[in-house]
């Protein structure tokens, strides 16, 4: 079959093909990326390691808190917690001993990954080994989270 | 059908000559040479392994850091999180970019000189000057990419220096460990790069126009782009070839995971299969007596 002949008719048979594309794309496209399943797993346990981090840089031994507990909701889809843009985190962990809450605002892209901003967000700390003045991973973290995983509840409580 | 197939009748003195005909090897070196001599090429060449040098330097001598960019934060922190963030930035606009500069007119540029009567009618066949021209493209375009990426590397650790790297999920990785992982990040996206450059290339042989060829494929990255940032069907947007190019994330996560490089790989196959078997017929189809 030639190139031409392919272009002029080729198409015809490839009309069944196309329509099963769409059909699976339009049965699977009510599935959304950003899930609140997705975010309460992965927000705590970045967290845990972002404030491990944080004090490693400083020069102190790696304290990794245990999030006890995790609440995170869309601020911006009203009717289920899914979705691309701003969510709210509210966590509960212990670290050395004592029980501390923190709220995170976690901006989430389209492309499942999130910047989460703690309550002292400009809060920097200094890198002992460089000698920089960075950030504190612990106010302010990135992330991102397997958007094909079994974690698709969307719950709103 | 062209003069080409009239040269592989079965005659004694034919097959002869066909099986001294240069294959596609000789093509490719052909084909290679051009595209180095292309002053386009060097200079793009040139310009996208300095820009990472600029970057990291503009970066270092300013008090704030890109936040909003992933590894961005750790930019001071460890000179592995240089070519992190320049794939980042590479792989929204750059990448296909440069896929484009250098495939959009691997074909077309033959046509706008009336070079294939010479090529085609006498000396090389269809099917060698086709994969000759596609591997020459494709081998260019990864090695630009990956200059871009090992002088991000090299920018990284002179300026900063080789700390330890963090991973996506926030925990330190030791600098033998950074090293794959950049490695491995630069090397995924290549997939998406290479279906990019398919694209670019049956552009050129369906429109014979070296302006479209590089035009189409960098236009379509850009509304693909777009699309990327719309709150917008998922699905679609795990089907694009720049969906595939941030598959890397996965795999710098802890804990790791590679379900999207896999489906990525998958889509980014089919692009490249398509867009040259589409090539290839046009291609192998065409008059070249026209010119």
């Amino acid at each position: 079959m030639s190139g031409t002949h392919f272009l002029r008719h080729g198409w015809r048979r490839a009309l069944p093909a196309v329509a099963i594309v769409a059909v699976c794309l339009g049965a699977t496209a009510c599935t959304p990326d950003t899930t609140r399943a997705r975010v309460e797993a992965d927000v705590p346990r970045t967290f845990a390691n972002s404030y491990a981090l944080s004090e490693q840089l400083q020069g102190h031994s790696a304290t990794r808190p245990d999030v006890t507990s995790t609440e995170c909701h869309s601020s911006v889809n009203p009717t289920q917690d899914s979705g691309p843009g701003s969510w709210a985190c509210d966590l509960t962990y212990t670290v050395d001993g004592k029980q501390e809450k923190t709220e995170l605002l976690v901006l989430i892209d389209q492309l499942g990954c999130y910047q989460a901003l703690g309550e002292k967000r400009d809060a920097t700390i200094t890198d002992q080994a460089t000698g920089a003045v960075l950030p504190d991973p612990k106010q302010g973290f990135d992330g991102c989270y397997d958007v094909y995983d079994g974690r698709t509840s969307v719950s709103k409580k | 059908m062209s003069s080409t197939a009239s040269l592989d009748t079965p005659t004694a003195t034919a097959s002869h000559l066909t099986q001294r005909r240069p294959g596609v090897g000789a093509v490719y070196g052909v084909e290679l040479g051009k595209l180095v001599r292309q002053t386009k090429v060097r200079v793009i060449g040139l310009v996208m392994v300095a820009a990472p040098w600029v970057f990291i330097l503009l970066v270092l001598h300013q008090d704030r850091l890109p936040l909003e960019t992933l590894y961005g934060r750790y930019l001071k922190t460890t000179g592995f999180a240089t070519p992190m963030v320049v794939l980042v930035v590479a792989a929204q606009w750059l990448l296909p970019l440069i896929a484009s500069f250098i495939s959009g007119d691997m074909f077309s540029s033959d046509d706008n000189h009336g070079t294939y009567k010479t090529i085609l009618t006498r000396s090389v066949a269809r099917g060698s000057v086709f994969w000759g021209k596609v591997l020459a493209a494709l081998s260019a375009t990864i090695v630009v990419v990956l200059a871009i990426g090992a002088s991000a590397l090299l920018a990284g650790l002179v300026c900063v220096g080789g700390q330890d790297f963090i991973s996506v999920g926030g925990t330190l990785v030791s600098p033998g460990a950074a090293f794959a992982d950049v490695a491995v990040s630069w090397l995924s996206v290549l997939p998406g790069v290479i279906g990019f450059a398919a694209l670019a290339l049956c552009v050129s042989i369906l429109t014979r126009n070296s302006v479209l060829g590089v035009v189409v494929p960098v236009v379509v990255g850009l509304v693909c782009q777009m699309y990327m940032f719309l709150n917008a069907w998922d699905t679609v947007r795990h089907l694009m070839l720049n969906w595939t190019m941030i598959a890397w994330r996965g795999l710098l996560d802890d804990p790791s995971y590679t379900a999207p490089l896999v489906r990525g790989l998958g889509v980014a196959a089919v692009y490249t299969v398509v867009f040259l078997a589409l090539g290839y017929l046009v291609f192998r189809s065409r008059d070249v007596k026209e010119g």
